[in-house]
């Protein structure tokens, strides 16, 4: 390898390494300190009437959450065996720790695409079996019913039988 | 050995996102139900777990697979998907409109054998292509039965309108029966046959090894069922299965499976204290 292209690759790691440190950081943030605090932030927000501020407080934790899940969603579909454990664990300790705060149906369809997220990780599971397949298996018989639907719906059996 | 490694990298990568997508679904089930995508990943889901044993359609790949791929399948894969199915059926989050459609998304084969017949009849090779999709088909029914009766095993834990959604089910159940009967016919008997010695329900000379295999199964099932159930919900599930299987033997008189299927329900669900009349 080139010294120009060490550096490159250097970076890259650099640049990975401090990806991970910020996901991970902000994970163990809103799990351990941010969630944790949170019921006693509102108790004891005395100058706010508490229903406004629970709101703010959501709003907040709720773009966070956001960010995370699209984090999720983009590592799955371009995956980065590194990073994609990480914000998976991430953001796993964080919907544990929303769902005894945040029970809301409503709040969870504003802030957590998680239909997104599952249909990502869905195909890529899909694609796994499909190669697996490719690999083993007998070709004539897998790709035209497992295959991914290129359709806007993401994976879907009827879009690839109607196409085969 | 490049192959097998290939393949048990894709069956990590398959374990790794069951997994996670499993640990998702636990806090956040709206993810995927009620959905679009749920037919869709109940068929990748049976068509993984189809795979932890060997059948007829997947026969060749499953020989090909290395030892530890085949074991990653079963110890890890297959109990994963087992769980996932678990936990949104016992997930309080979802309403109990989801759980049935989840339920009966679960127990409906899916739709690939009729749509793919349609254009394959016009084709020179419409022969082939039905029978590609008989064997997929296959695959598909087999994987959704033993996702079934996974979840039935812990029926008891589940919530009335759950039993309620599996008792209204069973007719689907049994259209699965019928359509996994070939992969279910071609099971290595070995570990059924030691739980039905185990369960004291195997006898001196059992019906042929496959189709006992099938029945035990079947009979595993739907006893799992009739024994938690009770009222009114245990009587309409015992005649169901009572008029399917009597409508197997009016099909095919000769056969003894499904006077064998019956005794062996009923043997299971024998302290349901249901009185039956037959005319």
């Amino acid at each position: 390898m080139t010294d120009e292209g060490r550096q490159v690759v250097e970076t890259l790691m650099i640049v990975h390494q401090d990806a991970m440190a910020c996901v991970q950081g902000l994970s163990e943030w809103l799990a351990e300190g941010y969630l944790k605090a949170l019921p006693e932030n509102i108790q004891s927000a005395s100058g706010f009437p508490p229903g406004t501020q629970l709101l703010a407080e959501r709003t907040a934790f709720g773009r966070v959450l956001s960010l995370l899940a699209s984090l999720a969603r983009s590592h799955t579909v371009d995956i980065r065996p590194g990073i994609i454990n990480v914000v998976y664990k991430g953001l796993i300790r964080v919907l544990e720790r929303a769902a005894l705060l945040m029970p809301s149906a409503g709040f969870w369809t504003a802030c957590f695409d998680g239909q997104a997220l599952a249909n990502a990780m869905l195909q890529k599971a899909e694609a796994s079996l499909h190669e697996l397949f490719a690999l083993h298996g007998d070709p004539n018989l897998t790709p035209s019913r497992l295959s991914l639907c290129p359709c806007s719906h993401g994976l879907t059996t009827c879009c690839s039988v109607i196409q085969s | 050995m490049k192959t097998d490694e290939n393949g048990a990298k894709q069956i990590k990568l398959i374990r790794f996102f069951i997994s996670h997508l499993s640990s998702l679904l636990r806090h956040a089930p709206h993810a995927l139900v009620p959905s679009e995508t749920l037919p869709a990943a109940l068929t990748l889901f049976a068509r993984i777990k189809s795979l932890v044993q060997p059948c007829r359609p997947c026969h060749s790949l499953h020989q090909q697979l290395a030892s530890s791929s085949r074991h990653e399948l079963s110890t890890h894969v297959s109990p994963l998907l087992d769980a996932l199915v678990h936990s949104l059926l016992t997930s309080t989050l979802l309403q109990p409109a989801s759980r049935l459609l989840f339920i009966q998304q679960l127990c409906q084969p899916s739709h690939i054998r009729g749509a793919a017949q349609s254009p394959a009849h016009q084709l020179d090779a419409a022969v082939e292509a039905e029978a590609e999709a008989d064997a997929v088909a296959c695959d598909d029914a087999a994987g959704r039965l033993a996702l079934a009766q996974s979840a039935l095993n812990h029926v008891g834990t589940h919530t009335e309108d759950v039993q309620q959604a599996f008792v209204s089910c069973l007719p689907h159940l049994f259209d699965l029966l019928q359509s996994a009967a070939p992969h279910c016919l071609l099971l290595s008997s070995a570990g059924t046959k030691s739980e039905r010695i185990s369960s004291g329900l195997d006898t001196a000379e059992p019906p042929q090894e496959e189709e006992a295999d099938l029945l035990f199964r079947c009979s595993v099932m739907m006893g799992a069922l009739l024994s938690v159930v009770s009222g009114k919900l245990r009587s309409e599930a015992l005649r169901t299965i009572v008029s399917q299987v009597l409508s197997v033997l009016i099909a095919f008189p000769s056969t003894v499976m499904s006077i064998d299927f019956l005794v062996s329900v009923w043997l299971r669900g024998s302290h349901a204290h249901v009185h039956l009349h037959f005319s």
